[in-house]
Order: C-alpha cells, then sequence, then structure tokens
C-alpha cells in the first residue's frame, strides 16, 4: 500500500512537473504555487476558461492596484 | 458531496488570490476579490470543456512553433502534453485524458492565448531557468490527503539538473571557456556573480561560461593571481609608472595564453581574419599593438607573436597562390591561363597545407581538450621543423613563381629548375638536408609530373600537346611538312634567336676532323641553347629533342604506326609512372649494399654513416614492408625518414663507386634519363633505318657524289668533253637545251633511273664575267638534282649549292686537264697556213725555233704535271677519301640530326679541301691562275709555234714559276704547323715541279 502511494505520488509530481513545463513553453505566467492552486481548482469541477478569466482579471487589477500604490494614490477594488 | 468540494474551492480560491494578487485573508480587497471569483466559477457562461477543441489547439499551438521555425520546442510540446494526458493521476482514474486533464489543458491555452513569437523565445529560456527553484510538489499536491510526511529527495530531480547543464553549453555557445592556464593563473568565481545566480537567466549563463570577447575590447578582470611571474605585466606597469611621469599606458587588451596559442594556430592554418593577427593592405600580417599577458611585457609578447607572424605570411601567400591558381583554372582564362607545371606545383602545395592544417586542427584540439600543457614557447619548438619547411617552401616559392617573369615555357623551366636546384643544394648538405630533401623531393617530382607527360606524349605518341606553351620545345606553325628545313626549323627551343640553328652549315666552323670533336661541339650548343630547360633535362634534352623529331617525321611520313610502342591496340606504359616505379624500385634496392658498407673496416666514408643511418640500417630490414608502404605514400608527402634515409644510403654507393656526391642527379640518371635514352634509341633508328630502306638516304648521297663529285668520271666525261669542245672551238654552248640534251644522253646511257632528276641550268655570271678569266667560263653552269622529301632534309638546297660550287670548280680542273691533254705536237710544229709556199717552208724550217719548241713542250709538261697533280689530289685525295670517311660516319650515326650534321660536316669539308673556302681564298686564286695559264696556253699552242714569241713564254714560264713558288712555299708553312694535313700530298708534288724547275 505504501509502494503504491509512493509511486502515485511520484507521478503526480511528474504530472506536475510536465504541466509546469508545458505552461512554460505556453507562456501562461503561472508559477508552480498557482499552477498547483489551479489543478486543484480543475479538480474540484471549476470551468477553466471561468478561472482563466478570473486569473487574468485578478493579475489586471493587482498590477493596477500597484501602480497606483506606486504613483501615490488609492487602493482601487474591482 | 457537493457542498465540501464547494468549500474546497472556496478555499482553493483564496490561496489564488494570495498568490496572484497577495491579497491576505481579511483585506477589503481578499473578499472583494473572492466574490468575484466564486461567482464567476458559479455563474459562467462558459461551455464544458471539449476535448476534441483541446485537442485541436494544441495542434495547432505544435503547428504554430513548427511555422515559427521552433522545431525543438514543437517537438517538445508534443511529447510533453501527450505524457501529460496519459498520465493517471486525475478523478483517481488509473489512465489518462481525463475531464480535469482537459481542463487544466484547456485553462493553459486560454492563459497562454496570443504566445507571440518574442515572447515566448524568452519565455523559453526562463523555464529552463526557473526549473531549478525548489519546491516540494509531493508535499504540496498530497497535503491534506495524505498525513504521511516529508517525502524523501526524489533522484529524479538531480538527474534532471545535471541534464539541463549538460545540455547547456551547447546553447548559443561559441566556444568553450577557458578557465584555467597552466601559467599559474587561477580563475576565480566572481563572488558578484554566484549571487546573480539566482536570478539566473541565459545571459548571465552566457557571460559566465563563454570565453571573454576579449576581440571586442572585453577583457577578463577575473583572470588574476598572486604569483609574481603571472603579474610580470602588471608590476611592470606599476614600475613603468612610477619612474615616469609621463608614463601612459595606452589601452591594452589583456589575453591569456591559451588564447594566443589558438590565434596562433589559427594563423598557421591560413586564416586571414583574427585580432591578435591582422592582415595588412599588402597581404601580410602584423601583430596588434596593445595587447599583453598578464606575465610577459607588451615588448616581449609582440617579439614573440612577430616572429609567427612570418610564418603566417607564409602560410597565407601560400594559400593565395593556390587559391589563384585555382580561379584561373577554374574559370578557363586563356590570357591568364596557368600552365600545367603550375597547377600541379599549386595542388602539391595545397596538399601541403592541407596536412599543415590537419595538424594545427589536432594541436587546436589539444588546447581546447586542457589536458596537457601547452604554452607558446613549447608550440613553437614543436613547430620547429614546420616553420623549417615553410622558409625551404618559402625560398622556392618567392625564387620559382614570384620572381620569374616571362614566358609560360620560362615560368615553367624555372619553376622546376628552382625546384631541382634546390634539391641539389640541400643534398649536398648531408645530414643537415635530408628533412628537407625528402620534402622538395615529392613536391618537385609532381611537379615535373605535366613536364614529364608532355615530353612522353611528344616522344612515345609524336603529340606535342602542349596548351599554354610551357614545354620548352615549341611547333613553328609556319613550317609545313615536306619541307626541306623541316629537320632545323619546325621546332624551335624557347631561348634567344642568335642560338637557334646551330645544325646549319653555316655555324659548322671548318677544322673538324673527327665526328668525337664535332659532337663536344654540338654538345656544347645544344647547352647554350638550352639554358633556358629545366635542369634536370639538360644532359637528355638532345635526346628528347632529336626523338620529338623523329616522331614527327614519322608522323608527316604517314608512318606513324609503324613506331608507336605496342603497336595500335595496346598503350605503352606512361613514362612518368615508369619513372616513379623505377625510383621506387631503385630506392629500395638500393638498400641491400648499403649494409655490408657499413660493416666493412676500411670504410673510408664513416664520416656519412651516421647515428641516423646506422639506426635505420640496424632497425629496418632488406625486406622491410614498411618500407615499401611508406615509399608509395611519398607522393602524399607522408614519407618521413625513409626516403631520405635511401637518399643517404645512395651516398654511399655512390661514394664508393668513385663518383661525386650528387644523389639526385644519379638517381635521375638511373631512373628517368634511361627510359628518355631508350625510346631515343628506338625512335631515332628506327627513323634512320627507314630513311636508309625505304627512302634511300644512301642511295641519294652517293648520287650526289657520282655526278657532282664526278665520282662517275666516265658519264661526266662524256657530259663536259661536248662542252669543252664547243668551247674550244669558240662555240655558243650556253644553250640550255643542247646542254640537257647532252646531260640526259649521257646519262640514259649509263644511269638511266637518274636521267629524269638531274638537269642542268646556266646562271648568268653577269657584269663581272668580262674581266675575268677564260677559264672561269664555266662558273654559271650549274647541275640540279631532285631530292625527294624526307630525304632533301639531309641534302637541302644549300647542301647542293656547295655541291655545285665543288662541281664548278673540278670543271675547271678537268677542263685545263682536258685542255693540255689534247695539245698535239704536230698543231704546235705546223706552220702559218697563210703562208704557204715551198720557199717559205724550207726557211720556215731553217727559222724553225727548236729551242723555242722545246721550251713551249717543257713547259707544257710541266703544266701537266701540275694540273695532274691536283687533279690527283683533289679527285683522290681529297674526294675519295673524304667520301669513304663521311660513309663510315653515316653508318654510324644513331639519329637523323648526327646524319644531317655529318653529311653537312663531310660537304663544308670537302669545300675547304677543294679550296673554295675564303680562307685559302688566296691558294684558289694562284690555282686558278695556273690553270688559266693552261687554258691560254692550249689556244696558242694549237694556233701554231709561230704565234708564241719567246716573250709570251717567258711571261708564262714566270708566271707559272711565281705561282708554283708560291703555292710550294705557303703549303709547306702550312704544313709545317700542321693545320692542313691534307695538303701534304699536293704540296710535296707541287714542289717536286718546282725544284725541277730550279734544277733546270
Amino acid at each position: 500500500m505504501a509502494g503504491d502511494n509512493g509511486k502515485q505520488v511520484s507521478t503526480a509530481r511528474e504530472t506536475m512537473d510536465t504541466l509546469l513545463e508545458i505552461s512554460n513553453l505556453l507562456n501562461t505566467g503561472l508559477d508552480a504555487e498557482t499552477l498547483a492552486i489551479c489543478v486543484s481548482l480543475c479538480e474540484s469541477g471549476v470551468n477553466p476558461e471561468a478561472l482563466a478569466t478570473v486569473i487574468q482579471e485578478l493579475r489586471r487589477e493587482s498590477a493596477a492596484l500597484k501602480e497606483t500604490d506606486s504613483s501615490g494614490g488609492q487602493s482601487k477594488q474591482s | 458531496m457537493k457542498m465540501a468540494r464547494w468549500v474546497k474551492v472556496e478555499k482553493e480560491t483564496g490561496k489564488l488570490i494570495n498568490a496572484i494578487a497577495g491579497f491576505e485573508q481579511g483585506e477589503e480587497n481578499y473578499d472583494l476579490c473572492l466574490q468575484f471569483a466564486l461567482s464567476n466559477f458559479k455563474y459562467h457562461r462558459f461551455l464544458a470543456v471539449d476535448s476534441h477543441k483541446v485537442s485541436r489547439a494544441l495542434k495547432g499551438i505544435h503547428e504554430k512553433l513548427r511555422i515559427h521555425s521552433n522545431h525543438v520546442e514543437a517537438e517538445k510540446f508534443n511529447s510533453l502534453t501527450d505524457s501529460f494526458l496519459t498520465s493517471p493521476v486525475f478523478e483517481g482514474k488509473t489512465e489518462g485524458k481525463t475531464d480535469t486533464h482537459y481542463a487544466l489543458l484547456s485553462l493553459l491555452l486560454t492563459l497562454a492565448d496570443a504566445p507571440t513569437r518574442s515572447t515566448y523565445e524568452e519565455g523559453q529560456k526562463e523555464e529552463v531557468q526557473e526549473e531549478v527553484e525548489v519546491f516540494d510538489w509531493g508535499a504540496y499536491l498530497m497535503e491534506g490527503l495524505e498525513p504521511d510526511g516529508p517525502y524523501p529527495e526524489s533522484p529524479v530531480w538531480s538527474e534532471d539538473e545535471e541534464e539541463e547543464e549538460d545540455r547547456q553549453p551547447h546553447v548559443g555557445q561559441r566556444e568553450a571557456v577557458v578557465a584555467l592556464d597552466d601559467s599559474g593563473i587561477t580563475v576565480e568565481e566572481d563572488p558578484s556573480r554566484s549571487t546573480l545566480a539566482i536570478v539566473d537567466t541565459g545571459q548571465s549563463w552566457l557571460t559566465r561560461n563563454v570565453v571573454v570577447q576579449y576581440w571586442r575590447g572585453g577583457s577578463d578582470h577575473s583572470v588574476h593571481s598572486f604569483q609574481y611571474s603571472a603579474s610580470l605585466s602588471r608590476e611592470m606597469e606599476i614600475h613603468l609608472r612610477s619612474s615616469n611621469l609621463f608614463y601612459n599606458d595606452r589601452g591594452s587588451t589583456l589575453v591569456t595564453e591559451t588564447q594566443a596559442i589558438r590565434e596562433t594556430l589559427w594563423l598557421l592554418s591560413g586564416v586571414p581574419e583574427s585580432y591578435i593577427f591582422t592582415l595588412d593592405r599588402d597581404g601580410k600580417f602584423a601583430v596588434r599593438d596593445g595587447l599583453k599577458f598578464s606575465h610577459l611585457t607588451q615588448e616581449s609578447l609582440l617579439t614573440f607573436l612577430r616572429r609567427t607572424a612570418t610564418y603566417g605570411n607564409i602560410v597565407y601567400q601560400l594559400q593565395q597562390f593556390v587559391e589563384a591558381v585555382l580561379m584561373n583554372s577554374y574559370h578557363d582564362n586563356s590570357a591568364a591561363a596557368v600552365s600545367q607545371t603550375h597547377q600541379a606545383y599549386a595542388t602539391t602545395t595545397a596538399t601541403y597545407l592541407q596536412n599543415l592544417k590537419k595538424q594545427m586542427t589536432i594541436l587546436e584540439k589539444q588546447a581546447m581538450a586542457q589536458e596537457e600543457t601547452m604554452t607558446l614557447l613549447t608550440l613553437t619548438h614543436d613547430l620547429r621543423p614546420r616553420f623549417h619547411e615553410l622558409e625551404v617552401l618559402h625560398r622556392v616559392h618567392q625564387e620559382g613563381i614570384v620572381n620569374c617573369r616571362g614566358s609560360h615555357s620560362e615560368q615553367a623551366s624555372h619553376l622546376l629548375s628552382t625546384l631541382y636546384d634546390t634539391i641539389c643544394e640541400y643534398d649536398s648538405t648531408g645530414e643537415d638536408g635530408v628533412l628537407t630533401v625528402s620534402l622538395l623531393l615529392p613536391l618537385w617530382i609532381q611537379t615535373a609530373k605535366p613536364y614529364i607527360d608532355i615530353i612522353d606524349g611528344w616522344i612515345t605518341h609524336g603529340n606535342l600537346t602542349d596548351p599554354v606553351k610551357e614545354f620548352i620545345i615549341q611547333r613553328n606553325d609556319n613550317v609545313k611538312a615536306l619541307d626541306e628545313k623541316f629537320w632545323e626549323t619546325a621546332f624551335s627551343l624557347h631561348c634567344s634567336p642568335t642560338v637557334e640553328g646551330s645544325s646549319s652549315s653555316e655555324d659548322i666552323t671548318p677544322g673538324f676532323t673527327s665526328n668525337q670533336e664535332g659532337t663536344t661541339q654540338s654538345d656544347e650548343q645544344t647547352y647554350r641553347k638550352s639554358s633556358w630547360a629545366p635542369t634536370f633535362l639538360r644532359p637528355v634534352l638532345n635526346h628528347v629533342i632529336f626523338a620529338g623529331k623523329s616522331m614527327e617525321m614519322f608522323q608527316n611520313l604517314g608512318r606513324l604506326l609503324d613506331v608507336v610502342e605496342g603497336g595500335q591496340g595496346s598503350h605503352p606504359k606512361p613514362l612518368y609512372d615508369t619513372f616513379v616505379e623505377n625510383l621506387r624500385d631503385f630506392l629500395v634496392h638500393q638498400d641491400v649494399p648499403s649494409k655490408p658498407m657499413e660493416q666493412s673496416p676500411q670504410n673510408h666514408n664513416t664520416l656519412y654513416i651516421t647515428a641516423h643511418v646506422s639506426q635505420q640500417m640496424l632497425v629496418k630490414g632488406t625486406n622491410d614492408p614498411l618500407l615499401r608502404v611508406n615509399f608509395a605514400g611519398i607522393f602524399r608527402l607522408t614519407a618521413g625518414d625513409v626516403v631520405e634515409t635511401d637518399m643517404e644510403q645512395y651516398n654511399f654507393s655512390d661514394m664508393l663507386e668513385g663518383e661525386t656526391l650528387q644523389p639526385i642527379q644519379v638517381v635521375l640518371r638511373h631512373c628517368l634519363y634511361p627510359h628518355i635514352t631508350q625510346k631515343y634509341n628506338r625512335v631515332c633508328t628506327k627513323l634512320l633505318d627507314t630513311l636508309k630502306t625505304d627512302y634511300k638516304m644512301l642511295h641519294y648521297m652517293e648520287t650526289m657524289r657520282k655526278f657532282f663529285l664526278m665520282e662517275a668520271g666516265d658519264t661526266m666525261y662524256d657530259f663536259y668533253r661536248e662542252i669543252f669542245v664547243k668551247l674550244q672551238l669558240k662555240e655558243q654552248w650556253q644553250d640550255m637545251s643542247f646542254l640537257n640534251v647532252a646531260l640526259h644522253d649521257t646519262l640514259q646511257a649509263h644511269f638511266p633511273q637518274e636521267a629524269d632528276k638531274l638537269f642542268v641550268s646556266v646562271q648568268s655570271t653577269g657584269e663581272k664575267g668580262r674581266d675575268r678569266h677564260p677559264i672561269q667560263a664555266l662558273e654559271g653552269l650549274t647541275l640540279h638534282y631532285k631530292v625527294p622529301w624526307p630525304v632533301d632534309v639531309v641534302i637541302n638546297t644549300k647542301c647542293q649549292e656547295i655541291y655545285n660550287k665543288i662541281f664548278q670548280f673540278l670543271l675547271q680542273i678537268k677542263r685545263a686537264k682536258f685542255c693540255l691533254d689534247r695539245l698535239k705536237f704536230d698543231d704546235l710544229e705546223k706552220s702559218d697556213p697563210l703562208a704557204e709556199s715551198n720557199e717559205e717552208e724550207e726557211r720556215a724550217e731553217k727559222t724553225m725555233p727548236y729551242n723555242l719548241i722545246h721550251r713551249v713542250q717543257i713547259f707544257r709538261l710541266r703544266l701537266m704535271h701540275f694540273v695532274n697533280s691536283l687533279h690527283q689530289y683533289i679527285m683522290t685525295r681529297i674526294l675519295h677519301s673524304t667520301g669513304l670517311e663521311f660513309q663510315n660516319e653515316v653508318e654510324l650515326a644513331t639519329d637523323l640530326d648526327q646524319v644531317i650534321y655529318i653529311h653537312n660536316n663531310y660537304v663544308s669539308k670537302i669545300h675547304e679541301r677543294c679550296l673554295l673556302h675564303k680562307r685559302v681564298a688566296m691558294i684558289k686564286e694562284t690555282v686558278t691562275r695556273v690553270l688559266n695559264i693552261a687554258v691560254g696556253f692550249q689556244e696558242k699552242w694549237n694556233a701554231g709555234i709561230d704565234n708564241i714569241s719567246e716573250k709570251y713564254l717567258k711571261h708564262v714560264e714566270d708566271e707559272f714559276k711565281n705561282c708554283v713558288k708560291f703555292l710550294t712555299s705557303f703549303l709547306n708553312n702550312v704544313i709545317k704547323r700542321g693545320s692542313f694535313p691534307h695538303l701534304e700530298s699536293l704540296a710535296f708534288s707541287l714542289s717536286t715541279s718546282l725544284e725541277q724547275q730550279q734544277t733546270r
């Protein structure tokens, strides 16, 4: 059982590596941690396109927020 | 279940917000984001994931990468997606391609909606670096699922890392890093770099691992050492700064010794563009200013590199030459056509350069491997033999090619001569020159190949194939076949025109008494002629020329097939191949006798048995197969010691034979000359045979003697008697038809077959004829003999002219003799027919001056004695005996040229001995006067004694006496000097007549 478990883990890790590499190849800008979260979300049945929209929106907003922060403005919420 | 899942989604979404936007739980923004995200997840309008769509999109990406020529990435992408889809990790299933798989891929594809070319490539590189980051995926993924602790380090990870590192050096790398030097300099890792490594990018990796771009002005500041020897340059600079206030360090570039070594190797491989060595406008390499080693001062480095640069110049020059020859040959530019000899030379030079480059490449690989110590000093030391070779080649090239301007033949000859002379020169230096000889000998042999081929084609097949006129001998196109001057003028040597045509009769000076002398003279002339011929060919040039001309004769006779070796079908072995084979056999064979020589104790040549040779002799047996193999490789310039050993050994046997120490010449004498001589003998002998048998050359020569030199006395007597009688009767004799009829009548009687070939003409003697002696009346009479073509090369018009002169002189003697012989005593004593009366007769008888008659008769006899002596001398002593000598010589002659020479010599000899040469013009004049007296005397005689006054008699007697006296004293003087031995008999007979006169 333990062996199976170990094997499963290593397979999972390999798969994650592969996925990360694909992600890098496609220039998605996701790091390993975010990717792992995305995997987990997708597993939970979240629509990937909706997830993608959310990620893009979050990125855009946080970038805008950082910009306003650096220029001394107030924080802005979406 | 659904709730539980939703809770998990919420939790993950929170993490996601934290990861992307960085908001913490409890912040206002966090909540807003969470709300936004969850509402999006719940109430979206997207369709469920379509695996086909995703597959198509993946395919599309793959295609796109390929279109952008990112084949590597495309393949990688393909394999990654494949392996991802097949991995059974999601939804608790044991196989891949679940919805989650496609969902994830769809997510990535959506996020990577516009993977443009530029961002893509960069991203790919970053990916390589970013993977280094450590992230415990296992723990992360299994979090919450399995309570087990941390997983051990997977070996897969570290392997991957290694692989990456192995692969990295190949990415855009120009050359391997040169990290360590033998000079004691250690290249230490820059601390700033190691910190940089954390945020590593491809660029930084490259700058760290690729050699410093010193050619762009960059210098590696990491190269430093605390050893004094390695920081000499710096110390020197500090010293200079401190001692000289105005010291100005012009910007200098620090290069490492390895860099310098590699550039040196490139230089010697003929690379024109390098940093350290710059090529100036004259095509010479100069060393760039401002270079420095850490362990050498600039000056010493410059001096060192400059020396190497000279050899780079040589390589470059040779390379330029080879390229120029190749370009010219390729473009087939007839104006700047390159002779075959030059082409062959360029080929061998190219082979040499190729070998040199190979060696340089091997050295460079060694330098790159950095497994053994290599410094500039050791490099130059190792390359010293090469440098010497380059020097020799440069010398030869300079003398043989660069300094020679002129026609192709001059250039080719000069090149071959230079090579040959250089070989001889080094050969004579003995042991020292051995290496050089082994370098130059194959070079020379190969360069000589076209030349030898031309000779071969000419003397074996009769074709002088010489497209760019590089051969020393050229065919004169304006000389047609069937020309009597064919032999002399059909081919010309490329030399000053003054020495051409030596075989013509004009150049043959009198005084040749034997063939031996003649040959010497001829050799000298040939030597002069051949001053432009390649040195190696000079000893056999004559043979080559004669054999070639003979072949040409055969061709013109239409009988080339008779003489081409092996008949029509087979092809004889090329001369060059025979030469090379013989050379090999000869050199191998020479191995054998050298052994006992070494062993003989009283060998006085011990000096020549050097350690090198004796070692070779001990090591190598007589039948060493390696020796043969090596020698076979001589033409690939690979022969090393073997050839020179053979040369050396040859020295021995040669020395012991008491000959001069000139091995190359002796080698040639054994290997090349015999073949040429053999061909020469065969062709020339065959030609002579053909001329003698099929074209009756000897017969024509005999005919010339018969008629022109009156050997056929009876025939000619019949002919000239008629003319003499007419002359005596003072009739018109110059009538051509009469003369020809007379001649033909006599010929029909004796030699009917010659009747149509011989005819006679009278040339007008012009105004001069008036005050000439009556004896010279016949001077315009000329015989013509039609000699057919191949023979008229020998018996040409010029010879016929001389024959005619002799003929005319003989006619004069014959006439005088004829006149004197036909005198009758009755005619002298008969009385004047006008005073015919008995009284007067009686009175006449009384007054008949018996005394005078007696004197006249005696004078007649003396004249007869003189004329007979002269006649005898000319006809027997001169013409006959010289003729016999001539016949013997012709029998012994080996080639046509000799026959021509002998014949010309013969003709000029009899011309001279018949007193017709300018030098003996005085004697001729005197003799003519005597002959003239004879003719005049005959007239008086026939007129009767009454018409001969005492005064006249006294006059002619005195004249005759003077003439004879003069002749006698002159001839005696000449005989005393011994210069004209053939005149002895004449002098003797004349002196006897004089003595009689004196004693009287």
